[in-house]
């Protein structure tokens, strides 16, 4: 009954907030760059759920040209939305040191400015229609910058100030707009690594994400103690975290 | 001349909205321009009158909307055999307040006035006197088509029986009805006599309603969801009927001061403030309350027959003007399926037993009879049809689509249907052949279930 627009929802968090979206009889509308990974996810989910109503759009988020038509066929296939989270992300390891500025300037476009093409439609979609719940996937990365990887960082911290403009411009509009900050999730951008406290698996992440969501919050962590990791963090003094901070 | 924009219509209901390029047409003339620009630039177009379907029926995501509401002249009206020619965008009411002077009511009316004639003509909607008097398209004499390829057409019947039947209760998919001939019922009193009757539960509800039909013109019932066990499925039945030429009250009320609706309910409350106080009530216990009230009520004003206008007998939806508002800012939902008669006491309470189950709970229910109909897409059954009025809370919203889902399965399972007019989360019936140009959210519905192979 209620319609959610997931953008970059092919694998990870996302993916696993279609399968739960559509266990609770909602209809999802998926955007994705990639039209064989679209094609595997619409097959995987109507085999999960044969009563489901799932569309899938090709849409690259740093392709603007690709962005609004995907975003407009999406609402005609659904309808209306009343939910629209932007999942897609990347984090480029590197070697932890030097800048790779091809990667870094790919990071900004995906996190964040691929965020401001997509939202920034919903935005207005929403602020027309008088009510509307805005979402997007941020990070406790973007709570400090942080030596290992400062494009992530900036380009999550970004996105958070951006929801956080949005979200006062669209209040007296009655549009909800909701940051999501994740630590750890076990997704493809964690392959590899072994230096991850507390990380949970996608699918226990997306239940937070959706509970936070429905209680309409407007900023939360996933799981909520990361929030006592950021306010150490936000509150430690530039000396220490320049020296002893985490990579 | 056209000068479309881009805005956010609404379902009746608030559950539902979409942006569109909206057309607002004066004349004829300018609706097939309208439909030929809609067309030039690539857009399906929906038609609209005057929003009061629940549910999406008259919205269309990304695509054109013509809204005839402006294409309100009554053309031709013959007194002496009472048959009446009016646009489209000509809302129920004002078809009421230009013949009751002259003895003629409308042969069907749905619970609102508000509803404009080409809508309930596209919907093939019905009122209180399904089984006896059947939809409205029964009474329709001619109607004016605009075609998809902009050339206009005059079907009458007995002429174009076919062509007709492609357009009545094809909701707008065959073409934009432009204006409508529709035969008039003589009234020789404004009021109706209405029986009450109470009802203990569900079989007596569909016993009694059965046989009233053949002692009235109009039978409606009105059930208490809330009432579980041995109660389940009581409520209130009212019939009605026209009053003969020798009544003590013939020849009376036939004017529109007669026909006016309350300004106050229940003698108190000035009407326009009425829904603040009906949303304090709209939680569970309140809506309860209400209807354990009603009931009592009911069986004190026992079977004592009593006089009433044409209007207030009908628009009881038009008693308490904005009434949804109890239901914001989520709005409502309408599921109003119709059952053949042998189905019907099993599956209304299998629907009635579900909400309990389910712990969401109608706060509106709706019993009727009906009759088949000979309409192209007809959504009526010989049989009974169950409304179920379902305010959306965020809470319960997963829930209620789950139960939705278990009506459709319900209805799909004794050869039900479900009807368009005020469906809004499955899927009626589509018109055989449907232009490619006339989308709605029906349509979309409609594919995706086809997909899904259910």
């Amino acid at each position: 009954m209620r319609r959610v627009i997931l953008v970059g929802a092919t694998d990870g968090v996302g993916l696993s907030l279609a399968r739960l979206y559509l266990g609770r009889m909602w209809w999802v509308s998926i955007l994705g760059r990639d039209t064989e990974k679209l094609a595997r996810v619409t097959e995987q989910l109507s085999g999960e759920f044969p009563e489901g109503t799932l569309t899938t759009h090709l849409c690259d988020v740093t392709r603007p040209e690709t962005v609004a038509p995907a975003f407009h066929a999406a609402l005609i296939a659904l309808g209306q939305a009343d939910l629209v989270i932007y999942c897609a992300g990347i984090q480029s390891e590197g070697d932890h040191l030097s800048s790779d500025l091809a990667a870094d300037s790919l990071t900004a476009d995906v996190n964040f400015v691929g965020a401001m093409r997509v939202l920034g439609l919903a935005a207005d979609y929403f602020r027309a229609a008088g009510r509307g719940h805005i979402a997007a996937i941020g990070s406790i990365a973007g709570e400090r910058g942080r030596k290992a990887n400062p494009a992530y960082g900036a380009s999550k911290a970004a996105l958070h100030t951006y929801l956080e403009g949005l979200r006062n411009r669209l209040h007296p509009f009655g549009v909800r707009v909701s940051t999501i900050k994740p630590g750890f999730i076990r997704t493809r951008m964690l392959t590899g690594r072994t230096d991850t406290p507390g990380a949970i698996e996608p699918s226990a992440a997306a239940k937070l994400i959706a509970r936070g969501l429905d209680r309409g919050r407007e900023s939360f962590f996933v799981p909520r103690w990361w929030a006592l990791v950021a306010l150490v963090v936000r509150h430690c003094p530039r000396f220490i975290f320049k020296r002893f901070g985490p990579a | 001349m056209i000068d479309p924009s881009s805005e956010v219509l609404r379902g009746w209901g608030d559950a539902h909205f979409a942006q569109s390029l909206v057309y607002r047409p004066t004349s004829s003339d300018e609706v097939a321009a309208c439909l030929a620009d809609a067309q030039h630039r690539q857009l399906t177009v929906a038609h609209r009158g005057a929003g009061q379907s629940y549910g999406d029926a008259a919205l269309n995501q990304g695509g054109a909307v013509i809204d005839l509401a402006k294409l309100r002249r009554i053309i031709d009206f013959d007194m002496e055999r009472g048959i009446i020619t009016a646009e489209a965008g000509v809302t129920v009411g004002q078809l009421w307040q230009h013949v009751v002077p002259h003895g003629w009511w409308p042969p069907v009316v749905p619970g609102t006035m508000h509803t404009t004639l080409g809508g309930c003509v596209a919907m093939n909607v019905h009122g209180k006197n399904n089984a006896q008097a059947g939809p409205i398209g029964e009474h329709v004499r001619a109607l004016t088509l605009l075609e998809p390829s902009g050339s206009t057409t005059s079907l009458a019947t007995n002429e174009h029986q076919e062509g007709l039947r492609r357009v009545i209760g094809a909701q707008g998919l065959t073409g934009t009805i432009l204006d409508v001939t529709l035969q008039l019922k003589r009234v020789h009193s404004g009021y109706v006599e209405v029986r009450p009757q109470p009802v203990r539960s569900l079989d007596a509800a569909l016993e009694r309603l059965d046989a009233g039909i053949r002692e009235s013109d109009y039978s409606v019932g009105w059930l208490d969801c809330f009432a579980g066990g041995r109660r389940m499925g009581r409520g209130v039945l009212h019939f009605a009927h026209h009053l003969p030429p020798d009544h003590t009250l013939a020849g009376q009320g036939l004017d529109r001061p007669s026909q006016e609706l309350p300004g106050k309910v229940l003698g108190l409350l000035p009407k326009r403030h009425a829904w603040r106080f009906l949303r304090a009530l709209a939680t569970n216990p309140g809506v309860r309350a209400l209807n354990v009230a009603k009931n009592l009520g009911g069986i004190v004003a026992g079977t004592r027959p009593y006089s009433q206008s044409h209007a207030a007998f009908h628009f009881l939806l038009d008693y308490m003007p904005n009434w949804k508002r109890m239901y914001r800012p989520h709005g409502l939902i309408q599921y109003q399926f119709f059952v053949p008669f042998e189905a019907a006491p099993k599956t209304f309470k299998a629907a009635l037993e579900l909400q309990h189950r389910t712990g969401v709970i109608s706060y509106l229910a709706v019993l009727k009879r009906h009759r088949v109909d000979d309409s192209a897409a007809s959504y009526s059954v010989d049989g009974f049809s169950l409304a179920l009025d379902f305010p959306l809370r965020p809470a319960k919203i997963d829930a209620l689509a789950r139960l939705c889902r278990e009506f459709d399965a319900l209805q799909k399972d004794c050869g039900g249907h479900i009807y368009a007019a005020k469906d809004s989360v499955s899927c009626g019936e589509l018109p055989a052949e449907r232009h490619p140009l006339f989308s709605s959210n029906l349509v979309r519905r409609w594919e995706w279930t086809e997909n899904r192979g259910r």
